[in-house]
């Protein structure tokens, strides 16, 4: 073709980077990005930073170097690119939830410790010193997607609500898709109205009854 | 005053990436205290208008929360609370997920103006951390001290509050648009008691767009949702419509409760979408 390798590689990594921020642009409105932002992590201030009161432990609004603060993602993420703070691991992806994961992983309360465990997991794994916790996702995820689609096609809703209380937002999600398409599945079988009340109002009327 | 008259950088990125974001907390004050006469509002409007360059086709959302945010900060501008850090935005937002998808909860201008005023309260602290910065003879751009760093926080606050705002008004604009598509160009009043003005004006603008439209396309878009099978369905009557309405074939058909009726899948649509008839299969 005549064009060096290098030249397409180039090309390929600006459209990865391109892409990258198109993610961040696209993501802009998301509200559950933006709630999952919300979630704490500890770090340490590498700098000092003054008229801020966001150290609960000093009474003055001034935070020390070296002091330990929990901050929001948000926060901690921006403070982090810049070498203000470091982050330390959040406590959910630590040793113990490690070791439950291990043993049986489709029955870890997730939903308590965080409940983006697997979006949350993405966005802190390149910004603290810990190279495992991309393993840890995607063995979690692995194997707890295979629960989650089997009870989603087989488990009535009643018996299902105990189930789902220990899921992530994000498999949630997943759960919900493929019970509906299994709903739509079924209508489409036996027949039926095809056209019907707006979502919005039916439930309204539900309720006045 | 409409934001097409103020010269806007139409390139900037969304204030999230490393670089331009300092430089775009310290542009706006400088350009204010260099020139006091300039308005704040405009640099209040400039600060939210640098995350997005308008787009043709958004135009009546954009309106929508240009018309908002102006009037919003006005309103914080003088109330400014003695908020500690950064808890209400996120609150609203949250607000908004918690209720079922599709469905709209009331508009909470309470919760909408204090975290406007907490942008305020950041913006005065900011303030005074970057003149403070100046009156000790440092270099805005380079001087890496405590104050930099409390401004940056204070900045990045200000941008997260931001979003959160944005976030707010744009999904429930987006589900009210949604709306005119399955229930037609009337609200009923319990959804309408949920809006604020500046909803209720997009949604009427919006519906004027869309009917200007099809009628320059003589399509009616808003039937056929669902791809019809036959042209003609069976539907019975479930609530009062009332007599008299006239169908598209221009006659005028009674439409008594309980009654049953063989219609056009056209004229039916509307109905049954209001709920007010359902269609009989089988």
């Amino acid at each position: 073709m005549g064009v060096s390798p290098f030249s397409s590689l180039r090309e390929w990594l600006d459209q990865c980077r391109n892409s990258k921020r198109e993610d961040r642009m696209d993501k802009y409105y998301h509200i559950d990005d933006i709630i999952m932002e919300e979630e704490t992590v500890s770090v340490i201030f590498q700098k000092a930073a003054s008229g801020v009161g966001i150290d609960p432990g000093s009474t003055m609004d001034y935070i020390e170097t070296g002091s330990k603060v929990e901050l929001p993602f948000w926060l901690a993420h921006e403070l982090q690119l810049r070498q203000a703070v470091s982050v330390n691991v959040p406590s959910c992806f630590d040793q113990k939830t490690r070791q439950e994961l291990h043993a049986d992983s489709a029955a870890v309360d997730l939903r308590s410790r965080c409940p983006f465990f697997y979006e949350f997991g993405c966005k802190i794994a390149p910004i603290v010193d810990d190279r495992t916790i991309g393993f840890l996702l995607l063995s979690a995820f692995k194997s707890r997607y295979k629960e989650i689609l089997t009870k989603a096609h087989t488990v009535t809703f009643a018996a299902g609500s105990k189930f789902w209380t220990i899921l992530t937002k994000e498999e949630i999600n997943l759960y919900e898709t493929a019970q509906s398409a299994m709903a739509s599945f079924k209508k489409w079988r036996i027949g039926g109205p095809r056209f019907q009340i707006a979502s919005v109002l039916s439930r309204k009327r539900k309720s006045m009854e | 005053m409409k934001y097409t008259n103020l010269s806007l950088p139409l390139n900037l990125q969304i204030p999230n990436s490393p670089k331009t974001c300092m430089e775009m907390c310290i542009q706006p004050i400088l350009g204010n205290s260099a020139d006091p006469s300039k308005p704040a509002e405009v640099l209040d409007n400039q600060l939210i208008m640098e995350s997005k360059a308008p787009l043709p086709c958004l135009q009546p959302a954009f309106d929508l929360i240009f018309n908002l945010f102006s009037a919003f900060f006005r309103l914080g501008r003088d109330s400014v609370s003695n908020c500690s850090v950064l808890r209400q935005a996120c609150q609203l937002v949250k607000e908004f997920a918690s209720g079922e998808k599709g469905q709209l909860v009331s508009f909470n201008s309470e919760l909408f103006e204090q975290v406007v005023a907490e942008c305020s309260q950041h913006h005065l602290e900011l303030q005074s951390l970057i003149r403070k910065i100046q009156e000790e003879g440092l270099d805005i751009q380079t001087a890496k001290n405590a104050d930099h760093y409390g401004a940056l926080i204070h900045h990045l606050a200000i941008v997260r509050n931001k979003r959160c705002l944005m976030a707010y008004v744009y999904n429930r604009a987006e589900v009210l648009r949604n709306l005119l598509w399955k229930i037609g160009h009337v609200l009923p009043q319990e959804i309408k008691e949920k809006l604020c003005y500046a909803e209720e004006e997009h949604f009427k603008k919006h519906s004027r767009a869309l009917n200007s439209y099809m009628s320059k396309v003589m399509v009616n878009l808003t039937v056929d949702m669902v791809p019809p099978k036959d042209p003609y369905i069976k539907v019975r009557v479930i609530d009062d419509i009332g007599e008299g309405i006239i169908l598209s074939d221009d006659k005028t058909a009674n439409f008594a409760p309980h009654s049953m009726h063989f219609l056009k899948r056209t004229d039916a649509e509307q109905f049954i979408s209001q709920g007010k008839m359902e269609e009989i299969t089988g």
